[in-house]
């Protein structure tokens, strides 16, 4: 439908070719991206008043400390699992109650076993297991969680490195019996390559976000580097689903965790800093992943949208979280049909030059391109995208500061080269993520 | 949804709501600015149009000969000037088509001018040789990618003969009956074309054999 309208702004019968030709201007095709603007700025606005309202909020502290039981699935992690184990060996000196880690080995075929098992040897709170059943880190979760000992259970990514205190802010949380599942900020560890620096930036963006996803009730993500479940209630629900059934199985679980009746918390304190995907092609799949995990459990727990019982999160945050999906409807059709015109109006004009047998002068192609005059070019849409990108800025600044990041002249190099760069791959991620979606393109983890 | 919820909620609505009205009150005032710009850029060039062809129908009644070289020289690069000044004033403008009406106005201006500077070079051509000039007047439609090697052809021929080939770039479609009666007088068939001292050219002819169009041709890719 929004595509039939799109061509519908830019043809009218009843105008004269010379009109046809000085309107076919972005303003009149522009209305649907004007909308667009317009809802992606009250979501913005809705998440900035939150986090304004949740402001001053801390993390409860603790009366007594409940045991723990921390499960790291692993496999082929012999660069990070030591200085994982070492974070965690630091987390049991500050801890005041029991305490155990679980490290369960999905059959690598690297070091990771040898190195583990070494500071199992040493430390007697580290369990390692070989995992048994299928492959993938859904169930090597549920392996763990049966033999788990205590009544919280926590999961850390093998490249993740929690805080020491984390544990101590998180488990406050679980005094309030209705609280299922507890989750945390993220940052990246030492961002080197651009790549990377771009995941930090995003990370630090995500953290405002769960701060006001989390004033909200909303939190749909128990992010896989550090977060904290009640066994009970993984028990109720059955725990973690496979990539069978989703491919992003943190994601999953908390519609599951809202269906039984609880609730997911963020702390406000505890941060885990975690190695992000190094190259292009890594993030493409990892991001081709998560996305698809998204549009699984979206239409997975669909029963949820509009049900009073849920709250906010199925009243407000799953039809918001549906429509910014469908909105990527629009930024597709807006790059295809802008391509097709682009390459359509190249390839007559090529073959032209081909007829009448003359070399084009790319100079003069291009000069015009660069003879804007910008005093001109000034419009609705410009003014609205300007308030839009003021509020964007000011959400940042927050992510910055509830990440308790310094800001450097490289963050600010990088957050003006974001929508360059990193916001037009994140549109390919998600097409691809369509497109293999609906093709059934198998899903990998790895 | 508890009460604190549903408040953020109508806050942020009316904070979007607030925004993108201040956004559409700053839009509008930035338009009303351009558009009064650019009224006074058209009601500017028209004065100026009117005068300079008061000012050259003045300098033709009280001449003893209004057929001088010299007076037509004059006239003709007064025109060039102004055309010169609108020239300028529409490329700005065609960046900018949110003014789709007065952008019309601002080409209308510029072709007729363009005509009128035409009609004076066609004049001084056939009367006095030593001024003597050469031509293109390039027809062009709306939207034509078939053109662009034509503009390369027509911009490599003014590079090669400088001020010695005038060029005119005349929109068909733009609506003047002036430039449809040149159409027919001419005999022009399909658009684009173009008009090189009075002959009509057709493609083809334009990239290969353009030089054999001009006055006073020697063959070798120069004027004598």
């Amino acid at each position: 439908m929004l595509f039939c309208l799109g061509v519908h702004f830019q043809t009218n019968k009843n105008q004269s070719v010379q009109e046809y030709i000085l309107t076919s201007d972005p303003m009149h095709l522009d209305y649907i991206l004007l909308f667009s603007v317009g809802l992606l700025l009250f979501f913005m606005l809705l998440y900035f008043f939150a986090y304004l309202d949740a402001r001053g909020r801390k993390d409860p502290k603790p009366k007594k400390y409940p045991g723990i039981s921390i499960i790291v699935p692993i496999w082929n992690e012999e660069d990070t699992i030591k200085e994982t184990l070492g974070c965690l060996v630091n987390i049991k000196k500050k801890y005041a109650g029991d305490f155990e880690v679980i490290v369960v080995d999905d059959n690598s075929t690297d070091n990771s076993y040898s190195l583990t098992k070494e500071l199992a040897n040493k430390y007697k709170f580290i369990k390692l297991v070989t995992k048994k059943g299928k492959k993938g880190k859904a169930e090597s979760f549920n392996e763990a969680t049966k033999i788990a000992k205590y009544e919280l259970v926590a999961c850390v990514d093998a490249d993740a490195f929690p805080e020491e205190k984390s544990l101590e802010y998180i488990v406050g949380y679980f005094a309030d019996e209705k609280v299922g599942a507890v989750t945390t900020k993220m940052v990246v560890k030492d961002p080197k390559k651009l790549v990377e620096w771009f995941q930090h930036i995003e990370y630090l963006f995500s953290n405002f976000l769960l701060s006001a996803y989390g004033h909200l009730e909303s939190i749909y993500v128990t992010k896989g580097p550090l977060s904290v479940y009640r066994k009970r209630v993984l028990k109720k629900i059955g725990g973690f689903k496979g990539i069978d059934i989703t491919p992003t199985e943190d994601m999953e679980i908390t519609f599951r965790i809202r269906k039984a009746g609880y609730t997911i918390k963020n702390s406000i304190d505890a941060k885990v800093s975690t190695r992000v995907m190094p190259t292009w092609k890594k993030l493409f799949w990892q991001r081709v992943r998560w996305n698809r995990g998204s549009l699984i459990n979206f239409t997975k727990h669909r029963d949820m949208m509009f049900d009073r019982q849920y709250g906010f999160f199925s009243m407000v945050m799953m039809p918001i979280i549906t429509i910014t999906i469908s909105m990527l409807a629009i930024v597709i059709y807006y790059l295809i049909f802008n391509l097709i015109n682009i390459l359509v109006n190249f390839f007559v004009k090529m073959y032209w030059y081909a007829y009448l047998k003359i070399i084009p002068n790319p100079f003069i192609a291009l000069q015009r391109y660069f003879e804007i005059n910008f005093a001109y070019v000034v419009s609705y849409l410009i003014v609205i995208i300007a308030f839009a990108g003021l509020v964007w800025i000011i959400t940042y600044a927050v992510g910055f500061y509830e990440s308790k990041e310094k800001l450097k002249i490289k963050h600010i190099i990088i957050l003006i080269l974001t929508p360059i760069i990193y916001t037009p791959a994140q549109i390919i991620f998600w097409v691809s993520a369509i497109i293999l979606q609906l093709t059934k393109y198998k899903s990998r983890w790895r | 949804m508890n009460d604190s919820n549903k408040k953020l909620l109508f806050k942020a609505l009316s904070a979007t709501l607030a925004i993108m009205f201040l956004s559409l009150l700053f839009a509008n005032l930035i338009y009303d600015w351009k558009k009064s710009n650019m009224d006074a850029d058209i009601l500017e060039i028209y004065n100026k149009s009117l005068d300079l062809k008061i000012t050259n129908n003045f300098f033709d009644s009280v001449s003893v000969d209004n057929n001088s070289c010299d007076l037509i020289e004059t006239q003709l690069t007064g025109v060039a000037d102004l055309l010169y000044d609108i020239g300028k004033k529409v490329n700005l403008a065609s960046e900018d088509k949110s003014n789709v009406s007065d952008l019309i106005a601002l080409q209308k201006q510029y072709v007729y001018n363009n005509l009128e500077l035409w009609l004076r070079l066609r004049k001084e051509n056939s009367l006095c040789p030593q001024y003597r000039r050469n031509y293109i007047m390039y027809l062009y439609p709306y939207n034509c990618n078939e053109c662009a090697p034509l503009e390369t052809a027509i911009r490599d021929a003014k590079d090669k003969y400088g001020d010695e080939l005038w060029i005119f770039s005349i929109p068909k479609e733009i609506n003047i009956k002036s430039v449809d009666a040149i159409v027919d007088y001419y005999g022009v068939n399909y658009i684009p074309a173009v008009i090189i001292n009075d002959k009509v050219i057709y493609e083809q002819d334009i990239i290969n054999n353009l030089d054999m169009y001009m006055f006073d041709y020697n063959g070798e890719g120069t004027i004598e």
